[in-house]
């Protein structure tokens, strides 16, 4: 279907790398010196060109984080569809050596897929029959994990060229050699330990590799980055938080407070094509007690659209003002055409943690609609096309206040998926609320959080029976099509294909596949021996095509879940990483 | 590198069955946790210059402290403090010059942010036998003075970790 798909003789696979540079150059060199008697044989592989990426929607892998430059999560792929699903069936698995939070997806390209672990290891399979192919552990040895808020994760890689990118904890960018997991680079964005880590998957985009840094609960000053994908230098920096010097400097006291103001970008941004810009996540500010910084403090909580190029800041749109609930504005930004009130936008969606589903003009950032899709009390309204928030839900020292949702969001970091033929937007949905009150601030300490509240998330009175749900959401009206209501939290990404169907794991360790129209429960996998968190991605070899997951419970909700965490439900769920890949 | 987390374990006795999971529970001595740690740091601390190191809590702030430890933190911490989800809260990698904190820094971050699921919930006399613990577990040795919630709030004590 695709030329793409054809396997390269190997010369050709040689000059298209030498064509890269010098340092593709060493890696070519290191491929043919790791082709041994030894080495198991590696799959065909063909590198991982911008024109590949630019159409990454056509391809029959999964060659980044949300499958495509609009962060849709949602793949081309039909062979599995909603007559068939029924018959899906487990071909291979591969059990991890670690406990916590497995969140990554298959990343595939041909028949090679990169897989992450937590604490920061690679893994390489043959993507049809799980043969291992090489892993990369990065070593974490003298680093003390200090400022990892939600779980020791890593959410995946990305591809370019022969090359794999990693993110890791202790801030570091990885260039590894994707036929042997040699370091081809690796290049330290700033000391671990004192206030920054990374997890999030990288992007690409024209030879720059994309990258934000996170530690809103640490007092950092949190950055998006771009490096050469081929050296591993340093390109750019652009601050989430301004200086007082710079626009946006004046929604911050003038005491130095931006430099501790937080501003993770800890998610994988989006990029347009047609304008060429960068969509990115920011997001809470530092401390979380908002009285302790007056201004609307920018860009925390907002998404920024950045020139690839130089990182310079187009516009901004902010979703949660002066924010002292912890509602990050790092969810997916989703490239969709849609038709408000008879009118066509070219827009970005995103569902909140502040529990509002965002429709924003990409062109300008200007707000199209905003529609809640969880209980959601602090921001109460919009006015002008900006959020207003209520200034009686603020926590003050002293002062405690009940709102919703809760600093988890009416959705967390897990993806939301967009499909262009049911025109929905999926998504995983949380219902909890909380009490939140400011503490007597202490001074900020690197390596130690920056919070200034205490809180509990509880249930959302609204729905006494669930702590999750699974809702689409009708991406014309903003309004909810189908949802599927669960008792245990629904901590997963979405995947939804042109086979009609909607892929998403449950808590308690069933991978669903929903029919995309309706929500009827098509097929539900076997139990897991944990549950799922990990994004669920698909893919084709050789005519056939693959879903793939981890399980492997963990993140922030056990963390920070207060009575969802000290529910025995919840605390039931068993951990240990599996990944499972089924097909027909 | 270093020990796979416990839960890690726990997963592979899974695993291993009956079998394997009574050759594990095996290995484990009757002592309670807080004694075996003890043990160990002791000995690591007993190589440090006699005296270097002050007393600041009592060996039963630090064995009640172990059981409130087990009870709230080690789940995101590891039983034997070596983190999991959270980070180690023993070592060199916690507690050293480059990490630069006072015993008043971690208490005060201990009793007003700890635990995550629900910060502050716990009573007060609990976080002060918590932090007697993380001073046994990061070798400073028992007294005969108890540690206070004062004491504890602003002392300014460097917190480095002396054990081997």
């Amino acid at each position: 279907m695709h030329a793409l798909r054809t396997r390269c003789p190997r010369g050709r696979r040689l000059s298209l790398r030498l064509a890269l540079g010098g340092s593709a150059l060493f890696a070519a060199g290191a491929a043919l010196a790791g082709t041994t008697a030894a080495a198991p044989p590696m799959p065909a592989y063909a590198p991982v060109t911008d024109a590949r990426l630019a159409n990454a929607a056509n391809e029959d892998g999964w060659l980044m984080y949300r499958h495509d430059y609009g962060s849709t999560g949602y793949s081309k792929l039909s062979q599995i569809n909603a007559g068939n699903v029924a018959g899906l069936k487990q071909v291979w698995d591969y059990k991890s050596d670690f406990d916590q939070g497995h969140e990554a997806p298959p990343v595939v390209n041909g028949d090679v897929m990169f897989i992450t672990t937590p604490k920061d290891e690679v893994h390489a399979f043959q993507a049809s029959t799980g043969k291992p192919l090489w892993t990369y552990k990065h070593d974490l040895s003298a680093v003390g994990l200090k400022t990892v808020c939600c779980d020791v994760v890593n959410r995946g890689v990305a591809l370019y060229g022969n090359n794999v990118y990693l993110a890791t904890l202790d801030n570091y960018v990885v260039a590894l050699n994707a036929q042997t997991g040699a370091v081809v680079w690796k290049t330290q964005l700033m000391a671990p330990d004192l206030g920054g880590a990374m997890t999030l998957a990288p992007l690409v985009v024209k030879g720059r590799v994309i990258v934000g840094l996170s530690g809103g609960e640490y007092g950092l000053r949190g950055s998006v980055r771009a490096l050469d994908a081929n050296s591993g230098k340093l390109l750019w920096t652009t601050y989430t938080i301004p200086s007082p010097k710079e626009p946006g400097g004046n929604t911050w006291p003038n005491n130095g407070s931006y430099k501790t103001g937080g501003g993770g970008a800890w998610l994988t941004g989006t990029y347009d094509q047609d304008t060429d810009t960068l969509f990115w996540g920011v997001g809470n500010p530092g401390p979380w007690l908002a009285t302790l910084r007056p201004g609307d403090n920018l860009y925390t909580d907002s998404v920024i659209a950045l020139d690839p190029e130089n990182g310079h800041i187009k516009w901004h749109y902010q979703y949660t003002p002066h924010d002292t609930w912890d509602y990050d504005g790092t969810n997916e930004t989703v490239m969709t055409d849609i038709t408000y009130k008879g009118v066509a936008h070219k827009a970005i969606v995103t569902a909140s943690r502040n529990g509002w589903f965002y429709a924003i003009d990409r062109k300008n950032g200007k707000l199209i609609y905003a529609t809640r899709f969880v209980s959601a009390t602090s921001v109460s309204g919009f006015k002008n096309g900006h959020p207003v928030t209520d200034s009686a839900l603020r926590p003050a020292v002293g002062k405690q206040v009940f709102t919703c949702p809760s600093f988890l969001g009416g959705k967390n970091w897990w993806p939301i998926a967009v499909d262009p033929q049911t025109h929905y937007a999926y998504v995983p949905a949380m219902h909890t609320c909380m009490t939140i009150k400011g503490v007597d601030p202490v001074a900020y300490k690197p390596g130690l959080a920056f919070l200034d509240e205490t809180f509990n998330v509880m249930r959302d009175p609204a729905f006494p029976n669930n702590w999750g749900d699974v809702e689409a959401i009708d991406l014309d009206t903003g309004k909810q099509a189908w949802h599927f209501p669960s008792k245990l939290p629904w901590n997963d990404g979405m995947l939804a294909t042109a086979g009609g169907l909607v892929f998403s794991g449950s808590a308690d360790g069933h991978l669903y596949a929903f029919d995309a129209k309706t929500g009827a429960v098509k097929w539900k996998s076997p139990q897991m021996t944990s549950g799922i968190i990990g994004v669920p991605s698909t893919w084709s070899v050789g005519g056939k095509q693959y879903v793939g997951v981890w399980a492997g419970w963990g993140g922030a909700t056990p963390i920070w879940g207060g009575d969802m965490a000290k529910d025995p439900a919840v605390q039931d769920i068993p951990t240990g990483g599996h990944l499972y890949v089924f097909s027909l | 590198m270093n020990a796979l987390p416990d839960g890690s374990r726990a997963w592979r006795r899974r695993l291993l069955g009956g079998a394997g999971a009574a050759l594990l529970a095996g290995t484990a001595s009757a002592q309670p946790l807080a004694q075996q740690l003890a043990m160990t740091q002791n000995a690591g601390a007993g190589q440090e210059t006699a005296g270097a190191v002050p007393a600041l809590y009592t060996a039963a702030q630090a064995a009640t402290g172990a059981d409130k430890f087990a009870a709230n933190c080690a789940l995101c911490h590891g039983k034997k403090l070596q983190g999991r989800v959270g980070p180690a809260l023993t070592g060199p990698n916690f507690a050293s010059a480059k990490a630069n904190f006072k015993v008043s820094d971690v208490f005060l971050f201990l009793s007003r942010q700890m635990p995550a699921q629900q910060p502050g919930s716990l009573p007060k006399q609990d976080y002060v036998d918590i932090m007697a613990f993380l001073l046994q577990q990061n070798g400073y040795p028992a007294g005969g003075v108890p540690l206070t919630e004062a004491a504890a709030a602003s002392s300014t004590v460097p917190l480095l970790y002396h054990g081997k």
